[in-house]
């Protein structure tokens, strides 16, 4: 073997803790990039909205309003500081990537229930700087820790769906309270000062309960099947045959979000 | 030194002030110690006592009602072992509240006391929706 002059040997491996510096980075990212996604999760809740059941504006009233007595969320009438949970926007804002010249004009103003998507992919999630959103591994909902969020809005700014409203004003003035002054529900109202949306009504799943927006739907005389709500790592859930069987869309999918609120359109 | 008489009187004020507060609530009859507050506990029917002995609550029930608070919302763990063996729902509404329901007479009549504000009610409320 060639000897080497100690002044080559310096030299060599020095080099070679430079690659391996440099290289390790990467390395740990290829490794650390597959706990994200689901993997792990015991179940993975996810919603189909179908629009043409949910064209009757009777039955996204009642999803509105099964929403905001369940969660305690206020109505404020200034839309700018208005908070939205399950919401309607018009057919061009949802899909804006799938309109094209000869979209029917009927098609693009059709109101169509949006809600958060809870991603599998939440940029919400990755901006957050104090983990007051996070995706819960169980399950895959992202949650929201009141105690936690520090107001700041960057993960309002990240959401690509404008899913998270701010409270800019104490909200419990807008909640409506019945003759003897209570909240509609024991769920905690929220404060000035933080952001809230839609959790897939999480503390109703822990009592083995479904969201309220989807029973209040189904309750409706036809409204059944308007919302659909179920478990995508069961695949006899009714969610899961619905996407084998149907043709359904999510938004934005081109963002590597992730959704999981699909759409019959 | 025509001026001794002058730097004594001042210097006696200067020493009375500067003890008063070690003194003063000897003299004084507003000084005493604030009574400790009368609280309304709840109906003995619910249960002979809280989730643990009344001293530990008195001292800990801020520590407690966190670790439910870290355990529940972002852990999802719905159960809490008391010391004595007991399983309870870590809910400040529906735990705590479910007994002592008269929040006034008894959160807040010693949170006052003691002078301390906690935000919990800006947010949770009462058992049926109660602000």
């Amino acid at each position: 073997m060639e000897k080497k002059s100690r002044r080559e040997f310096l030299r060599e491996t020095g080099a070679l803790a430079l690659g391996l510096g440099c290289g390790a980075p990467l390395v740990a990212t290829s490794c650390t990039s597959s706990i994200r996604g689901d993997a792990g999760a015991e179940r993975k809740w996810a919603m189909v909205i179908d629009v043409e059941k949910a064209k009757d504006p009777a039955v996204r009233k009642a999803c509105r309003e099964a929403c905001e007595r369940v969660n305690n969320v206020p109505s404020i009438p200034d839309p700018n500081e208005e908070i939205r949970w399950i919401w309607d926007e018009k057919y061009h804002d949802v899909f804006e990537d799938q309109i094209h010249d000869y979209t029917p004009a009927e098609l693009l103003d059709t109101p169509v229930l949006v809600l958060c998507n809870h991603c599998t992919n939440p940029p919400c999630v990755r901006v957050c700087p104090t983990q007051a959103t996070w995706k819960r591994e169980t399950d895959g909902i992202i949650m929201m820790d009141m105690h936690r969020c520090i107001g700041c809005r960057y993960c309002m700014a990240a959401c690509p769906y404008a899913a998270r409203s701010f409270n800019w004003r104490d909200p419990r003035p807008f909640v409506p309270t019945d003759a003897d002054g209570n909240f509609p529900s024991e769920f905690p109202t929220r404060t000035r000062g933080v952001v809230e949306k839609c959790n897939f009504c999480s503390h109703r799943l822990r009592d083995g309960l479904i969201p309220a927006c989807v029973e209040a739907a189904n309750e409706l005389p036809g409204g059944e099947g308007a919302l659909v709500f179920g478990d995508l790592m069961d695949p006899d859930s009714e969610v899961s045959r619905i996407l084998r069987e149907q043709r359904t869309i999510s938004r934005r999918v081109s963002l590597g979000t992730g959704p999981k609120v699909f759409y019959i359109v | 030194m025509s001026d001794r008489g002058k730097i004594l009187i001042g210097l006696i004020l200067f020493v009375i002030l500067v003890t008063y507060p070690f003194w003063g609530r000897l003299v004084s009859p507003e000084g005493a110690a604030a009574a400790r507050p009368e609280l309304v506990y709840p109906d003995p029917s619910k249960g002979p006592f809280c989730v643990e002995d009344t001293p530990y609550m008195t001292s800990n029930h801020m520590d407690l009602l966190n670790r439910w608070r870290d355990d529940l919302v972002r852990d999802g763990i719905t159960e809490w072992v008391s010391s004595s063996g007991k399983t309870y729902f870590p809910s400040l509404t529906k735990t705590c509240l479910g007994c002592h329901e008269d929040r006034d007479g008894f959160c807040n009549r010693c949170h006052d006391y003691a002078n301390v504000k906690p935000t919990c009610w800006e947010c949770h409320t009462t058992p049926g929706g109660g602000s």
